[in-house]
C-alpha cells in the first residue's frame, strides 16, 4: 500500500476558453485558455480526511475531476491509490468512491432503491449481492423508509444521503466529496459531517478528500487542509503548521483606553505592524476600553514599539495578549496575500 | 458475465423510467396508426402507372410503409448515441456513471439498446399494423433474411450514430453526420418514392448511402419474400458499409473521448 492515498506533483490544467459566435468570427484562429491548475503539487495520506478549501473558482472541482478519472490534466502528474489519473483509470475507479453534490446526478422517476441497484450493478455487483450492500448502507446511513419512493420525493438531506450510500457501494478505500453539505439545512448538515469524520475515518479508516467552502466544516472535521486559490497551492499540511508558517505575522489583541483612527494609522505604519484594526467583537464587549486587532512580525521587538507609542500618545494599554488563529482568519489572510502579491497595486 | 450484468442494468434502467411514463407507449402506437393512416390515404393518390412499383409489388401502401418504419430505424440509430450522451451531460448523470468502474464505452453502448430494441419494435408494429389493419400481405416475407438485414443495418446506422455522437461530445451540437446519413438519406435512399424517380445523376449518389441497400433488401425480403440469392448484393453493400463504419465510428469515438476529457468538455453541456 503507497504511503500517501493521493499524490499530486506539478500538475496544470488549461481549459480552452469558450467563445461566442461573433467573437470566433473576429478571431477564428487565436485559441485563449483558463489556467484552472497550475503547478498544484500535494500529498494526502493514508485514512485521513484531507479539507480541500478554496474560494468559488479556485480550482477545487477541477482537481478533484483530475482525481476521479474525469478530466485529463495539461501537464504534471497525479495518483491516487499509488496508481497514475491517466494511465490506470479503471484500476483507480475500483478503489475509489464519489460523492456529488449534484442532486440531478440520479434518475429521478426511479426510487432510491433502484437508483442503487443500477449503480451497483456499474460496480460489477450481483443483484443478490447489491441487495445485501444496499440493506447495509441504509442501516450505516439510518435511511429511513422512503428508500423505495421516488427520488423526486426526496428531501435535500434524503438526497445527499443516497449519494453517500451511492459513493460508498463499492466499498472504497478513497472517497472524494465536492461540497457534500452545500444544499443542507444545518442539522443534515451537522448529520453528515459527524457520518464522514467519526464514521468513515475514525470507524472504518477510509482517506477523505472533501472540497468545501464552508471554513467551519473544513476546521471542525478536516485532520489536514489545503488552500488553493486561482488554480495554486497556497497552503498545505495541518492547521497548526499552516499557522505556524504564517507566524512571521502572530496575532495580538490590544485593549486600549482609547482606539482613535490616528492611532491605528500611526500602529499600522510601525515597523513590523501588518494590519491593526478595531476588533469586530469589540461593540459585543462590555470591558472598558477599545480591543485592537493586529499583525505582528517579531513580536518580541514590534510589540513593545507598539505599547511605547501608545503610551506615549495618552493612551493607556489595558491588556495585551497573543491571541489563537481560527482558520477562517488563516483562509482569509493567505487569500488576501496572494492577491497583494499578484497585483501589488 | 460482468458486462452482461451491466447492459443489463442500463436496460431495466431504461425500461423502468419509460415506464414510469405511463402513456408513452400508448401515444407512440397511435402514432404509428396515425403515420401509416396519412400514407394509407396518401396512396389513393399515387396510380400504379405513375411510377415503377413493380419490383416491389406493385402498390404504393406497403412500399412506403417499409420505407418509414426503416427510416425511424435509421433516426433512433442516428440519434439514440448522441441523445443518451447529450441527456446525461444535460441531466448530470454522466460524471455519477463515469466514475465507477466501467469504460465509457459500454456505458455509451448499453444506454442505446433500449432504444435500438424499442426502434426495432416499432419497425415490427408498422408491418403488423401494415398486415392487419391495411390488407398489406406478409404472407410471403421472408422472415429469416428480414432479420438478417435488420441486424446489419443496425450495426451500419450504430456504427453512423458513433460519429454522430463523436460529433455531439467535442462539440455539443449539430452534427454533420446527422444532416449527411439523416437528410440526405431521406432524399436519396427511396424512402417514400423510388429512386428511379429521381433526377439520373442522383442516383449514383445513393449507392454511397446504408439505407439504400436497407430498405432494397428489407422491401425485398418482406414484400417479396426474396431470399438471399436475389438480395445479395444489398446485403453484401451493407457488409462493406459496416467493414468500414463500424472501425470509423469506434476510431472517432475513442479520439472524441480523449479529447472531451482533454477539454474537460465530457461533462460539461
Amino acid at each position: 500500500m503507497p504511503a500517501h492515498a493521493i499524490e499530486v506533483d506539478a500538475l496544470s490544467m488549461r481549459y480552452p476558453k469558450r467563445t461566442g459566435f461573433f467573437e470566433w468570427a473576429r478571431h477564428p484562429v487565436r485559441r485563449e485558455h483558463v489556467q484552472a491548475l497550475d503547478g498544484v503539487t500535494l500529498a494526502v495520506p493514508q485514512g485521513v480526511l484531507y479539507g480541500f478549501l478554496g474560494p468559488n473558482g479556485a480550482g477545487k472541482t477541477t482537481l478533484i475531476k483530475i482525481l476521479t478519472t474525469l478530466v485529463l490534466p495539461s501537464s504534471g502528474r497525479a495518483r491516487v491509490a499509488g496508481l497514475d489519473v491517466e494511465r490506470e483509470v479503471s484500476q483507480i475507479k475500483r478503489r475509489i468512491g464519489v460523492v456529488m453534490n449534484e442532486e440531478r446526478s440520479f434518475y429521478w422517476r426511479l426510487t432510491g432503491r433502484q437508483n442503487l441497484q443500477f449503480f451497483a450493478a456499474l460496480h460489477g455487483m450481483t443483484a443478490s449481492a447489491a441487495a445485501r450492500r444496499i440493506d447495509e448502507l441504509f442501516a450505516i446511513l439510518g435511511m429511513p423508509e422512503k428508500i423505495d419512493a421516488r427520488f423526486s420525493d426526496y428531501s435535500s438531506g434524503m438526497k445527499q444521503k443516497l449519494a453517500i450510500a451511492r459513493g460508498l457501494l463499492g466499498d472504497p478505500e478513497i472517497l472524494f466529496f465536492d461540497e457534500p453539505t452545500r444544499s443542507l439545512d444545518p442539522i443534515s448538515a451537522a448529520q453528515v459531517r459527524a457520518f464522514v469524520r467519526e464514521r468513515l475515518v475514525e470507524g472504518l479508516r477510509k482517506t477523505v478528500f472533501l472540497t468545501t467552502h464552508n471554513l467551519y466544516e473544513a476546521e471542525e472535521i478536516s485532520d489536514l487542509i489545503g488552500i488553493i486559490n486561482k488554480g495554486r497551492i497556497l497552503a498545505s499540511g495541518t492547521i497548526a503548521e499552516i499557522s505556524a508558517r504564517l507566524r512571521s505575522r502572530e496575532h495580538f489583541r490590544l485593549r486600549l483606553s482609547d482606539a482613535p483612527a490616528a492611532l491605528l494609522a500611526e500602529l499600522a505604519a510601525l515597523p513590523g505592524v501588518g494590519e491593526a484594526r478595531l476588533s469586530d467583537e469589540a461593540s459585543a464587549d462590555e470591558a472598558p476600553g477599545s480591543l485592537v486587532e493586529l499583525t505582528v512580525a517579531e513580536p518580541g521587538k514590534t510589540v513593545p514599539r507598539i505599547v511605547a507609542l501608545a503610551v506615549s500618545k495618552g493612551v493607556a494599554v489595558l491588556e495585551c495578549a497573543r491571541r489563537d488563529v481560527a482558520l477562517a482568519e488563516i483562509f482569509s489572510e493567505i487569500i488576501t496575500e496572494d492577491a497583494r502579491r499578484v497585483d501589488p497595486a | 458475465m460482468s458486462i452482461l450484468r451491466k447492459v443489463g442494468a442500463f436496460v431495466r434502467r431504461d425500461f423502468l423510467q419509460m415506464a414510469s411514463y405511463r402513456t408513452n407507449f400508448v401515444f407512440s402506437v397511435l402514432g404509428i396508426l396515425f403515420q401509416s393512416l396519412t400514407f394509407f390515404f396518401f396512396s389513393r393518390l399515387v396510380h400504379p402507372d405513375t411510377i415503377d412499383l413493380a419490383p416491389y409489388g406493385g402498390a404504393y401502401f406497403p412500399f412506403a410503409l417499409v420505407g418509414i418504419a426503416f427510416y425511424q430505424f435509421l433516426a433512433a440509430g442516428l440519434g439514440s448515441l448522441s441523445d443518451s450522451i447529450s441527456r446525461a451531460q444535460t441531466t448530470g448523470t454522466l460524471e455519477a456513471l463515469l466514475v465507477t468502474p466501467t469504460s465509457v464505452t459500454t456505458i455509451i453502448f448499453s444506454s442505446t439498446i433500449f432504444a435500438f430494441s424499442f426502434a426495432a419494435l416499432r419497425v415490427l408494429l408498422y408491418l403488423l399494423l401494415g398486415a392487419l389493419a391495411f390488407d398489406v400481405s406478409l404472407a410471403h416475407a421472408n422472415v429469416p433474411v428480414a432479420f438478417l438485414v435488420l441486424g446489419l443495418s443496425t450495426l451500419n446506422f450504430l456504427a453512423i450514430g458513433m460519429i454522430s455522437a463523436s460529433w455531439v461530445m467535442v462539440f455539443k451540437g449539430g452534427s454533420p453526420t446527422g444532416f449527411v446519413f439523416g437528410g440526405v438519406s431521406a432524399l436519396l435512399s427511396g424512402v417514400l418514392f423510388p429512386r428511379s424517380v429521381l433526377y439520373p445523376w442522383m442516383r449514383p449518389l445513393s449507392v454511397a448511402l446504408p439505407l439504400t441497400h436497407s430498405l432494397e433488401a428489407m422491401r425485398g425480403a418482406v414484400l417479396m419474400g426474396k431470399g438471399l440469392d436475389e438480395l445479395w448484393p444489398s446485403v453484401l453493400a451493407l457488409l462493406v458499409f459496416a467493414a468500414i463504419l463500424l472501425p470509423a465510428g469506434v476510431a472517432a469515438f475513442s479520439l472524441a473521448v480523449r479529447r472531451a476529457k482533454r477539454t474537460g468538455s465530457l461533462i460539461q453541456y
